[in-house]
């Protein structure tokens, strides 16, 4: 007997959308089925009809409970997860993070004890942030980390002692060396690429210039430094032979850099995160206009629209929202160019924008989209086919969207806990209405009606390659 | 599950199918895959026929792009018709073929030499698809193309070569071009540079090697890799997808995945012949017997193009499937520009490409379903109809056991010929059941006639992001 049938949609499996029905049975796809085919003895039926049905999201880059200062502190892994469900997020990948003279794998162990006492809402797996002077000895722990099911380790070219963000940036000796052990031990490096030496002299001229107020950020913080620090990172990736992930793609440069290296068949991909689908450095100009900056800056609507040709036709492999979420105080609470606050509250309406503004505007396929919002990110990182795919035996993540649907984004209907959204007011086209993890219906037709705090870790294999 | 019984069930296989490998059941009704199911469950869904593919490959039946039927070209005319093709077709695991209505004189009328093949198809035992074709400039190729596609026709092959019969000029390819870019057609192409080819043709006659064993030097693969070229040049002005048939050189291969680079959308079909034989079969005992256009390439050119298809450079592979036998290809052996051109190879396609690649441990078994099913069932507008199991598609399903090895003999094989060019190879990976529209035409390597049960299948428009890029 099945636990739970979905029926009457439009399934997107195995690379094309197709009417069919769903069965799940112990929390995994059991069948897939010929619209009418299915077994009539099901404990219970979700009515798909009229909804495109697609795997759960996976938002491969989310930051909770993280404290960078007391007044910057994320949002809980309990808020973000529930936030998640709601908007058809069915798996987040934080970040463990190592520091100091910190050991990598304690630091894997405490954030999975962090957020499995937090009980979080979705299923999550983890990256392993490594940051500044890093050891010898932290950097030998790679093989354990990987072993425990982290392979992807992320690395800083920017936020040197003393920026706002903390002491992140490790120099290229020491991205090198965590290169070539991930490599060594299949695991991978992902990058926030944004050179900062250029950055300093940047800054450094618009202080001189009297123009070194936070909306100017976007000066301070050009594409030139993006695009060297991604070329340096490809050198490294090209020698090493390790896989290289970079984070938020924002620029033109960057998006070239990366399709160039791709042609070389250096193993580089890359991620653009929703809002800057969205937005551009105009919108720091208007009032309170820093909510909307997060690291990189944004750029211009050229580069805008670059992104989303690169997220269209492959050049780019996965959108993820960079969830940061801090209160609105906290986020403005930085008037200059070298000490904005970053971060994006932006897990909930990632599936939904990315839905709205790309799939119903006739930008991605529905196949597309499936691929850069859930099976990419689950490739890239290890933890497909389990997660990722609607397919017999892969967890039953499924994800209703109703593509009729019009609705506005309100703050006040949002799940986070924030005091501000960057997408109050945000036009939806087509909207998320039911998020289903492993069987269990979180959310139906947009009301909570699951059990709480069922997330668990999934461990991560070896990384793959996207589609 | 209490519900009405299944047709067919496969169980304790491996789903080969769409980029990935499952443990799961296939369930089949009425002609169609209707679910796919995990294996815990499978054991309850009841079944008039259960089949156990333990330790074999469940994946979509083959669909060759490229198969000539009963083709009448110069004097000689292949010795199959769609009864017996269709028949080897399905004894080879492939479940749909792809013709060519090819008009029978040039400039004659491609919708004339559709209505011909259909008539003939009437016999066909698997489904089958026609590309159209034209020959001529002196046709109205736009209402040409619009009638094509009506009547379900996207796929038009060109010719660059074989002057006075099937030879067009670069303006009538990208007219053609042009056209099925506006009905979501693809310009299927025979790159050959029909001078390069006649010059070296002259050259080999006046220095007394036009005969077969020749033949190597009369088509270069200079010629292959000019008319490639060119023709990617017009898709690039016309902004049109373009497929090239028989790409038998990596660096034919090289000017596509170039072009796919710059944003074109271009694709590239080989042949099992010219991803394992080689040149050294014109200077054996019949060099008649491989006789094909393009000809086969040195040893080095066909590891080369093996590579290529391992980096998955190569989108489809199709037989080019030409059922002469041996007393037609001996008869002008003397000359090759009077004898028949192309080799038996409908039903070896599947095996010998399983084996050269996955039975090899070269390519995971997930990208030899793609290049033999999947993306042609794509670059045809057949998919998900076809080059699929999943929920809706046709059960067309080829069960492959990776592990049967069998020595290649033509009195084994059911194409209507005396020979195959693969005479005597050791081959692992054969399909041992093979089902068609969801009968059992092929049961544990015994062929059974369905009859002329074969429909035509109309293309849909056919998506420039068909096959994925290779990035």
């Amino acid at each position: 007997m099945l636990d739970l049938a979905i029926s009457g949609g439009t399934v997107v499996t195995g690379g094309s959308a197709v009417r069919a029905d769903l069965g799940i049975a112990g929390g995994r796809i059991a069948l897939i089925a010929a619209p009418g085919a299915l077994p009539t003895d099901t404990a219970e039926t979700v009515d798909a009809t009229g909804r495109v049905v697609v795997p759960g999201g996976i938002d491969a880059h989310v930051h909770f409970n993280i404290k960078v200062t007391e007044a910057m502190s994320a949002q809980s892994a309990v808020d973000g997860s529930r936030a998640a469900a709601f908007g058809g997020t069915t798996t987040f990948i934080d970040f463990a993070l190592q520091s100091g003279e910190g050991s990598p794998v304690d630091a894997i162990q405490a954030k999975i004890d962090e957020l499995d006492a937090q009980r979080p809402n979705v299923d999550y797996a983890l990256h392993l942030m490594l940051t500044g002077d890093l050891s010898f000895e932290a950097m030998d722990e790679i093989p354990e980390a990987i072993a425990g099911g982290v392979s992807s380790f992320k690395m800083f070219t920017t936020f040197a002692a003393g920026s706002a963000s903390g002491h992140l940036l490790s120099d290229d000796g020491r991205i090198w060396g965590v290169m070539e052990r991930a490599q060594r031990a299949r695991g991978m490096v992902q990058v926030h690429c944004e050179d900062d030496c250029i950055i300093d002299y940047h800054v450094r001229g618009l202080y001189r210039e009297g123009r070194a107020a936070a909306p100017n950020i976007h000066l301070a913080r050009p594409p030139l430094a993006e695009e060297a620090a991604i070329r340096r990172m490809i050198l490294l990736s090209r020698r090493s032979g390790c896989p290289l992930y970079v984070v938020h793609v924002s620029s033109i440069p960057g998006v070239r850099a990366i399709a160039e290296a791709r042609r070389d068949g250096v193993a580089v991909s890359g991620e653009v995160l929703h809002n800057y689908l969205a937005f551009t450095s105009e919108h720091y100009g208007r009032e309170d206009g820093m909510i909307f900056h997060n690291y990189p800056p944004l750029k211009s609507a050229a580069d805008r629209d670059a992104l989303w040709a690169a997220i269209a036709d492959g050049h780019l492999d996965t959108v993820a929202s960079d969830d940061f979420t801090i209160p609105k105080a906290a986020k403005l609470s930085g008037p200059m160019v070298d000490n904005a606050p970053g971060g994006h509250n932006g897990i909930e309406t990632r599936m939904d924008v990315l839905y709205s503004e790309g799939v119903t505007t006739g930008r991605l396929s529905i196949e597309r989209y499936v691929q850069v919002s859930a099976e990419n990110p689950a490739r890239l990182f290890g933890i497909y086919p389990q997660k990722g795919a609607i397919a017999i035996g892969s967890d039953a993540d499924v994800v209703l969207i109703d593509p009729s649907a019009r609705a506005t984004i309100r703050l006040s209907d949002l799940h986070s806990a924030c005091d501000y959204s960057v997408w109050d007011g945000w036009e939806l086209n087509g909207r998320v209405t039911t998020t289903i993890l492993r069987g269990e219906v979180l959310v139906r037709d947009g009301e909570w009606v699951g059990e709480r705090g069922i997330g668990r870790f999934v461990s991560a294999g070896a990384p793959g390659v996207p589609v | 599950m209490e519900a009405a019984p299944f047709d067919i069930v496969i169980e304790r296989g491996t789903v080969v199918t769409d980029g990935s490998s499952r443990d799961a059941a296939v369930a089949i009704r009425g002609g169609r895959i209707e679910a796919l199911v995990d294996p815990g469950e499978a054991t309850q869904l009841a079944a008039a026929r259960r089949i156990d593919a333990s330790g074999r490959l469940v994946m979509p039946g083959g669909v060759d792009p490229h198969c000539h039927v009963g083709i009448a070209v110069g004097a000689y005319t292949t010795l199959d018709d769609y009864a017996s093709a269709s028949l080897a077709a399905l004894a080879g695991g492939t479940t749909t073929i792809v013709d060519f209505a090819i008009p029978a004189t040039q400039g004659g009328d491609p919708l004339a030499a559709l209505d011909e093949r259909l008539a003939l198809a009437a016999q066909s035992r698997c489904d089958y698809a026609q590309h159209g074709c034209i020959t001529s400039a002196g046709i109205d190729v736009a209402a040409t193309v619009r009638a094509l596609a009506e009547r379900g026709l996207r796929t038009i092959k060109l010719f660059t070569t074989y002057r006075g019969i099937l030879m067009v000029e670069t303006d009538t390819i990208e007219a053609v071009m042009t056209a099925l870019r506006d009905v979501g057609g693809l310009a299927y192409v025979h790159a050959e540079a029909n001078d390069l080819v006649e010059a070296a043709q002259r050259e080999a006659d006046a220095a007394g090697r036009i005969d077969a064993g020749g033949h190597a030097g009369t088509r270069p693969e200079d010629a292959e890799e000019r008319a490639v070229a060119d023709v990617l040049a017009a898709a690039e002005r016309t902004g049109a997808p373009v497929y090239f048939v028989h790409q038998s050189t990596p660096g034919a291969i090289e000017l596509v995945t170039r072009a796919r680079r710059r944003g074109v959308a271009a694709f590239t079909e080989s042949c099992p012949h010219y991803l394992t034989l080689d040149d050294g079969r014109y200077r054996g005992e019949h060099p008649e017997r491989y006789v094909c256009c393009p000809p086969l390439r040195s040893r080095a050119t066909v590891d080369a193009l093996a590579d290529r298809a391992v980096q998955g450079l190569v989108h489809a592979v199709g037989s080019d499937n030409c059922c002469y036998d041996t007393r037609q290809k001996t008869e002008r052996a003397d000359d090759v520009r009077e004898m028949p051109n192309g080799l038996p190879g409908v039903e070896t396609r599947l095996p010998i490409v399983f084996n050269r690649f996955v039975a090899s441990g070269r390519m995971a078994p997930e990208r030899f379903v793609a290049m033999v099913s999947t993306n042609p069932a794509r670059l045809n507008g057949l998919y998900p109809r076809k080059g699929t199991i999943s929920a809706g598609a046709d059960a067309d399903i080829a069960i492959l056991d990776p592990r049967e090895t069998r020595t290649v003999v033509i009195d084994n094989l059911h194409m209507p010929t005396d020979y195959t060019p693969y005479e005597g190879q050791s081959v692992t990976g054969w399909p041992t059941t093979v089902i068609s529209g969801g009968v059992v035409v092929v049961d544990e390597g015994r062929l059974l006639d369905p009859g002329p049960v074969g429909r035509f299948v109309p293309a849909s428009p056919i998506e420039a992001d068909a096959v994925p890029s290779e990035e």
